[in-house]
């Protein structure tokens, strides 16, 4: 029965929020460096799918709903600068229990994500995609309706341009 | 230029985990390949803060509901009701507006939270745990942003208008800075990280520039700091350790013993608010002081 597959029941929206939600305000947390505003925004997302659950098909929810997100983003107002922070999962395997090293450590994960803050948007975006959730070079073509070559460029430059301000930054130190 | 097509192809197929084991180990000998290996080593153990899905999905729902409501009222659109609508409309409108412009906007913490916040010029504002702003909407940006805090506030301030903070007697204005405030009982202290940001005391005012500091409480006096503001690092200069004690206690949510010859030495340092056990290592150590963690309390000696 077509009926089963709709988004307007109730329990497959919700199927399509706990599949979702979270890759999509990751999405958008790389874009505006604000989590809140990345909830609201993802959450406005879904409100749309649902305000057209009957006219969207299930398998398209994904893609209707990062569409929806970037089309709301790009109405709202951009901070001048992006600054992204993360969680690190807590390595108890952790051998070093020097104050100094920790102190190192959590200097470096500071000035990297400060560097990756400051590439390009669209470089940013591949570079995170890819690396913190997980995304081939394909899906990410997909998402930012990009050619594959495209997006691996995007990733070696933004590399590159890491590699080089932590270089910078190696050197400064002696 | 064939050389360096090759290293970018060469650099995707190494992150796709394509290199055969030849390429894998002349890679390896590179200078770049050290930094690159470090880079993605770092970033592919971080994750972005954890989605609360029940709540989010239950905000959602409400804000869903609210938009479901909004839609329904057409009946309001006959016109006797119309009018009676109008002139009830002017009333409260009168009464609300009154109300609003004594309106006063807060934010804050509790212990162990920690809480960003964009303000209306879209300036940003970080609270560490126990901490809190507090502004009147309305005055905001006609003449000048001014607001109130307690506890640990990083501010980050947008050109404009000028900016000012009051923290207890003293008060910090601002043009366009990045800067942290931590206003406790027994430690009161202002970094600018970057810009400028005018100081004023009781009795004296002070310019910081970047990387220059001020501390009030205990003791008046300026020094500068190496490094940049870090989101997990919480830093102290000739504190006492009451005061350090004092932030571990709000971070984590927990109780710490000591007596007072420990909690009257000065401590300059930082601990990272990543787990209990590191902070209270990186505070200790240096210090020559053990530490015994019982569930919600700590011991030390």
């Amino acid at each position: 029965m077509p009926e089963d597959n709709s988004i307007c029941q109730d329990t497959n929206y919700q199927k399509v929020f706990e599949s979702q939600a979270t890759p999509l305000r990751n999405f958008l947390y790389y874009k505006c460096g604000d989590l809140e505003k990345a909830e609201d925004l993802m959450q406005d997302a879904f409100i749309k799918l649902w305000e057209n659950c009957k006219k969207v098909l299930l398998e398209k929810a994904r893609s209707f709903l990062f569409t929806a997100a970037k089309r709301m983003f790009l109405n709202t107002i951009e901070h001048e600068k992006v600054v992204l922070s993360f969680a690190k999962e807590n390595n108890s395997s952790k051998l070093s229990e020097d104050p100094q090293f920790i102190m190192e450590e959590q200097e470096f994960k500071s000035k990297l994500e400060i560097s990756i803050s400051n590439l390009p948007a669209s470089q940013r975006e591949v570079f995170l995609l890819n690396r913190i959730d997980k995304l081939s070079f394909q899906e990410i073509a997909d998402l930012q309706d990009v050619s594959l070559s495209a997006v691996h460029k995007k990733m070696y430059k933004a590399m590159d341009k890491l590699r080089t301000d932590l270089d910078i930054l190696n050197y400064r130190k002696i | 230029m064939e050389d360096i097509n090759n290293d970018n192809e060469l650099l995707i197929r190494w992150i796709n985990g394509e290199l055969s084991e030849e390429e894998l180990a002349a890679f390896q000998k590179t200078e770049d390949y050290k930094i690159y290996n470090t880079i993605i080593n770092e970033v592919d153990q971080w994750q972005v803060r954890p989605l609360n899905l029940e709540n989010s999905f239950d905000e959602l729902n409400a804000k869903k509901n609210k938009k479901e409501e909004s839609k329904a009222i057409s009946w309001y659109n006959q016109p006797m009701v119309r009018w009676a609508a109008v002139f009830a409309f002017i009333a409260t409108a009168i009464v609300y507006f009154v109300a609003k412009s004594q309106e006063t906007t807060v934010y804050k913490t509790t212990i162990g939270e920690s809480k960003e916040v964009i303000l209306p010029d879209n300036s940003k504002v970080f609270l560490r745990p126990e901490s809190s702003i507090a502004f009147k909407r309305n005055n905001w940006g006609k003449q000048k942003r001014e607001l109130l805090q307690t506890g640990t506030v990083y501010y980050d301030v947008k050109k404009g208008l000028p900016f000012e903070v009051n923290f207890g007697e003293n008060k910090v204005d601002v043009l366009g800075t990045t800067f942290e405030i931590t206003n406790n009982q027994d430690y009161t202290s202002v970094i600018c990280y970057s810009g400028r940001v005018r100081v004023t005391t009781n009795n004296s005012a002070f310019e910081l520039k970047e990387k220059e500091a001020l501390q009030i409480t205990p003791e008046l006096y300026e020094y500068t700091v190496a490094n940049d503001w870090s989101l997990n690092l919480i830093r102290f200069e000739k504190a006492p350790l009451k005061s350090v004690f004092d932030s571990i206690e709000k971070t984590f949510n927990v109780k710490i013993s000591a007596n007072s010859t420990i909690l009257e030495r000065k401590f300059t340092g930082a601990y990272s608010d990543t787990s209990l056990d590191q902070a209270l290592k990186m505070i200790c150590v240096p210090m020559n002081i053990t530490f015994k963690v019982d569930g919600r309390n700590v011991t030390l000696k």
